[in-house]
């Protein structure tokens, strides 16, 4: 068999790059980022978005608060040490870690909010979106303007439903969007309050509407999660106003969309992708977990 | 005998050296005047360029010194063990770096608040507090070590304005313009441990640090210190 030097070459790339992936993050997943122009009357719109097989992948809500970033290497190791030789090693090592974080926390440790990228670094993500609108005049101590519910846990409370209508919430494999108004804390899921709604029973909002009237939705980079049929589609666009992108996501037959995030804090970063300037820290991002890697938690 | 009549070259030639001495002694004090008075104006200018443009320079020179002053009785003063500079140690030594600065510089410089933080990823962020009354412009002069290719530091206010410092060495800038529209109060209490009422400060903004780094370093931390001058913009400031 003849081998053409085109395809040897194409060959050997191949490797090498598969090689390279695998050398560089070895427990991390890998999700490929569609980059798709959507058309309409006005034009096109590019969006950079991923479509997530939901009996793949497990998500989670990323809260910068939370245990898993507010302790050191250094504090995990010692805790692991203290907790080796011990029956109940496990409890031990929990009350250990606990304690860390308290003390960190006491010391004017921890940060409150992380830049997306740290996110992605810190955890075994495959992908994280931002998520969340930041409380005005908070991003210094940044706090987050809605609900963040962890494992059931409410972390800030529910904010009016009039100006962030939408709560996403994610349980494991699963991802639903639901109305803030009837958000109810009985669940058990980690969920974060966000909007405006896009798209509700495959309907765009009346209220997106109204609001563009007023002027209200000046063209931005947006993230948005797109509920179907077929699984989760998560993406960020290039800069549009939320009516446009409504109805652009209307071809992807979403029946529910969300806006997550808008610039400048709205950002996507996977391996090998990265949207978003990055310029501001955000208190929560959404991380999709390859399922053999999803993390527990310290 | 009379003595021939005619012009008396003797008396024309002292004539002549009076009006010489005369007008030589007049330039001489005119340029002693002129000379005095130039340099009355160039000490003048002088000191009021000292007194104005040159503080900030002043200030990070004297930081950059390797036998600083300010420098070292930052270092002397402040226990490395203490992260935040709202401490009383803290508050006692920024009072000594005050009264330091003060007699170098007269009552040119307002609120001076200085501190040293390590940054790192396990605690990427750190927040000081600054009272800077409305008027009133503030220069942050800062030293950042072991800031590595890619990495910087946000400096985020309030309402979301930020200044990023990409490299390595002094830092000098006006941060006055990232703190205008922001909230005129801040609340401290999750420093101070005080309820909300009693932690309301007027004209005190909190000023986050945060570390982002372009690749994990382990452990690696970046160190930073600060001295924000809060000055008269009037008085003192171009």
């Amino acid at each position: 068999m003849r081998i053409s030097p085109f395809a040897l070459g194409c060959l050997i790339c191949s490797a090498l790059a598969v090689g390279i992936g695998e050398a560089g993050d070895v427990r991390r997943g890998w999700l490929k980022v569609d980059h798709t122009s959507l058309r309409d009357e006005a034009g096109e719109v590019e969006i950079h978005a991923v479509s997530i097989d939901e009996y793949r992948h497990t998500f989670r809500l990323l809260v910068a608060d939370s245990l898993e970033f507010r302790l050191s290497d250094l504090d995990k190791e010692r805790c692991e040490n203290l907790a080796s030789n011990s029956a109940n090693a496990e409890e031990l090592k929990a009350r250990c870690l606990s304690e860390f974080a308290f003390a960190n926390k006491r010391s004017g440790f921890g940060s409150g909010a992380l830049f997306l990228s740290d996110y992605y670094r810190r955890t075994n993500a495959s992908l994280v979106v931002s998520g969340g609108e930041m409380a005005i005049g908070s991003y210094s101590i940044p706090l987050p303007a809605g609900l963040v519910q962890v494992d059931g846990q409410v972390l800030t409370p529910l904010s009016d439903p009039s100006i962030l209508d939408g709560v996403v919430c994610l349980d494991g494999p699963r991802m639903g969007i639901i109305l803030a108004a009837e958000f109810s804390e009985e669940l058990s899921a980690d969920c974060l309050q966000t909007g405006p709604i896009l798209i509700r029973f495959q309907e765009i909002s009346p209220r997106l509407e109204a609001a563009e009237a007023f002027g209200l939705y000046v063209p931005a980079r947006h993230t948005f999660v797109c509920v179907r049929g077929n699984g989760i589609v998560l993406g960020i666009s290039e800069p549009v106003g939320l009516l446009r992108l409504a109805n652009l996501l209307v071809t992807l037959d979403c029946d529910d969309a969300m806006r997550l995030s808008s610039d400048p804090i709205a950002g996507v970063y996977a391996t090998g992708f990265q949207s978003g300037n990055e310029a501001l820290p955000v208190h929560n991002a959404i991380g999709v977990f390859s399922d053999a890697d999803a993390i527990a938690g310290p | 005998m009379d003595k021939p009549v005619g012009p008396k070259k003797t008396t024309s030639f002292g004539d002549f050296l009076g009006k010489v001495k005369e007008e030589l002694f007049g330039k001489i004090a005119a340029g002693i005047l002129l000379g005095a008075g130039a340099v009355l104006v160039l000490v003048w200018g002088w000191f009021q360029g000292f007194a104005g443009s040159q503080l900030e320079s002043l200030v990070i020179a004297e930081m950059n010194k390797p036998d600083s002053r300010i420098m070292k009785i930052i270092e002397a003063k402040i226990s490395k063990s203490v992260p935040n500079f709202e401490t009383e140690i803290g508050k006692a030594s920024i009072n000594l770096v005050r009264a330091e600065i003060a007699s170098g510089f007269g009552d040119k410089v307002g609120d001076l608040t200085a501190g040293r933080f390590i940054l790192s990823e396990n605690s990427p962020a750190q927040t000081i507090y600054l009272y800077a009354p409305e008027g009133h412009k503030v220069i942050l002069h800062a030293k950042i070590r072991n800031l590595s290719d890619g990495d910087r530091i946000v400096i985020i206010a309030p309402n979301s304005n930020n200044i990023v410092m990409a490299n390595e060495g002094l830092f000098q800038e006006d941060i006055t313009r990232i703190l205008s529209n922001t909230p005129s109060s801040a609340t401290v209490n999750r420093v101070m441990n005080l309820s909300p009422e009693q932690g309301q400060f007027r004209n005190f903004y909190p000023l986050r640090f945060q570390l982002s780094v372009a690749e994990s370093r382990g452990d690696a931390s970046t160190e930073l210190e600060y001295l924000a001058v809060v000055t008269p913009a009037i008085s003192v400031l171009k």
